[in-house]
């Protein structure tokens, strides 16, 4: 038994570190230097449990998602700009969206899913956009509440750049969180608190698409293991919310569906590698 | 109170009560102020809609002159206030009022007609037909079609739902509709008609008479389907047969005729009425003869 104890101690260390080492060496692509950070697979409850979500967003129902490993952050316009060189974010009210660490934006699901290709078959590994059972559970680091970092919206601008008073100042019609995030728009990527994954901006900055086509009533339609969307319907889902938008909108359950060739000032999107 | 006090006493309070209208006015507006909370304003909306919104400003709504949208609340004035729909992110029908196939077609005719109800031509909207089968009216118009015209292109619009009337007047002989030289809505009032198919007359005839006047009479001698019903005779959008007759003559004749007289049979080997000898080479006159003889009852030349 005192030889047993520090073997069995010995090795759930080694263990430890292990997983701690992998999870705190984010794969970096080479060619456009993304960030991918390891994910554990894993079962979580997704959908509004707080009860201040769309009915598009219930039931709440167990869904469990494979490893994988997805985007530390949103995709950048440098990044982006190796696929598609002339493409630009544009700008909002005379502020630019498109400096070269902050996220693409005015980006379509067609034109992110390109993307996605463009890079799989420059690379040799498979890239694509993360499924909405993915991203939310990504979104959450094992959170239930609103928001990664809990419920009270008035915390938000440590952890996201939302559409706060600096925003206010421009925009004064909007609705806006009470914070200072310190950004009218969009703000650098990973300039905010990471969640407990490590990933930065899953609530706010940019929207990102996701591999799912819309419905509302997806989740009465889907299985538990690893579900995505696939039927019929105009739309794609976006997640996350954005630069623009206030408490409503910047939550890790809200989803929302637009047309797969129509992008705008505060929608992006983040890859995810399989194997 | 002694009826001397009342006398005085009477204007102060009258002054009193006048003080507080203006107050009560500031209340009133003070509500719709707060109302007005919700509207986000359309440069916001430009910034995720800019194709729509640059043809709408293009659009006669966006005129300040007009009574439209831009002098009320530009495009929530028919989307209804954007904030939610702002603070969500957008999305078709979140928080918004959108005109899609799937909105309730009275809901989004009631948008129009909530400055659209007194303009001319719309007095009969609620009994029209369109109206009945649930035609709204971005069924027809583009609320947004910019350069100022607003008003469907013609016949395109209509065969999008009149795919037999489309037909019709891609038959041989047909009113020169595809030609534009007419239109539907030449003949018909699309937003709505006491009349049957929603003509543009009380009276069917008397809309074909108004291009075909030399036909109305009155005549010494009358053929009555021509006072009855031009399509009697006529397929008003097209026929396969010559002018729009809805039968080849002499069967169109013989409906009514006694064949018995002039067989639609060869008479010898070289003649029949059914080529060279039809009715109306002799029966010319077949809408109503003037012949001062008595001749005249046949509509002979």
């Amino acid at each position: 038994m005192t030889y047993k104890m520090p073997g069995t101690l010995f090795i759930l260390l080694l263990f430890g570190c292990v997983i701690a080492a992998h999870a705190e060496t984010p794969y970096v692509e080479p060619s456009t230097g993304i960030e991918f950070i390891s994910v554990p697979g894993g079962c979580y409850q997704m959908g509004d449990g707080v009860g201040d979500g769309d009915p598009n967003e219930r039931p709440v129902h167990e869904v469990c998602v494979s490893d994988f490993a997805i985007g530390k952050s949103e995709i950048t316009n440098a990044q982006y700009q190796k696929f598609n060189p002339r493409h630009d974010s544009g700008k909002s009210q005379d502020s630019t969206l498109n400096e070269d660490n902050q996220p693409v934006v005015n980006v379509s699901w067609e034109e992110a899913v390109a993307f996605s290709k463009w890079l799989s078959e420059k690379s040799g590994q498979t890239y694509r956009l993360p499924t909405e059972a993915e991203w939310e559970y990504t979104a959450r680091a094992g959170s239930s509440q609103s928001r990664f970092w809990g419920n009270n919206p008035d915390d938000a601008c440590k952890y996201a750049n939302v559409a706060d008073m600096t925003a206010k100042k421009k925009w004064a019609k909007w609705t806006s969180f009470t914070c200072d995030d310190g950004y009218a728009v969009s703000a650098p990527v990973s300039s905010f608190t990471p969640n407990n994954y490590g990933l930065s901006d899953m609530l706010g900055n940019a929207w990102e698409w996701c591999e799912d086509v819309y419905n509302s009533e997806a989740y009465t339609k889907l299985p538990k293991e690893n579900p995505v969307y696939a039927g019929s319907g105009e739309y794609r889902v976006m997640r996350g919310g954005g630069w623009s938008n206030g408490p409503l909108g910047i939550r890790s359950s809200h989803r929302v569906g637009l047309s797969p060739d129509f992008g705008h000032h505060a929608l992006g999107f983040r890859l995810v590698k399989t194997e | 109170m002694k009826k001397k006090y009342i006398i005085p006493l009477f204007f102060p309070l009258c002054l009193l009560l006048l003080s507080f209208t203006p107050a009560i006015g500031y209340t009133t507006d003070t509500t719709e102020a707060d109302a007005k909370e919700d509207f986000i304003g359309a440069e916001t909306c430009q910034e995720c809609h800019e194709t729509q919104y640059e043809s709408y400003a293009k659009s006669v709504h966006s005129k300040k002159s007009i009574k439209g949208p831009q002098s009320q609340d530009a495009c929530e004035t028919c989307h209804s206030a954007g904030a939610m729909h702002v603070e969500k992110g957008g999305g078709r029908e979140v928080d918004i009022f959108a005109f899609n196939k799937e909105t309730d077609p009275q809901a989004k005719s009631a948008k129009c007609l909530a400055c659209h109800e007194r303009t001319p031509g719309m007095d009969l909207w609620e009994l029209g037909v369109h109206k009945r089968n649930e035609v709204s009216c971005d069924s027809c118009h583009d609320i947004h079609a910019g350069g100022g015209v607003l008003k469907p292109k013609e016949p395109e619009v209509c065969f999008g739902c009149h795919q037999d009337i489309k037909v019709d007047v891609n038959k041989r002989s047909h009113h020169p509709i595809l030609e534009r030289k007419v239109s539907c809505s030449s003949c018909h009032s699309p937003h709505g008609s006491l009349s049957k198919s929603m003509v543009n007359a009380d009276d069917p005839q008397q809309l074909c008479y108004r291009c075909h006047a030399d036909k109305r009479g009155p005549s010494l001698w009358e053929h009555p389907p021509v006072e009855e019903d031009c399509q009697s005779c006529h397929s008003v959008h097209g026929s396969i047969h010559a002018q729009l007759l809805n039968e080849r003559i002499p069967q169109l004749c013989q409906n009514c005729h006694d064949w018995s007289r002039h067989p639609g049979t060869p008479y010898d080997d070289n003649a029949s009425y059914t080529s060279r000898w039809d009715c109306l080479r002799c029966h010319a006159a077949i809408h109503g003869s003037n012949s001062p003889s008595g001749e005249g009852v046949f509509f002979v030349r």
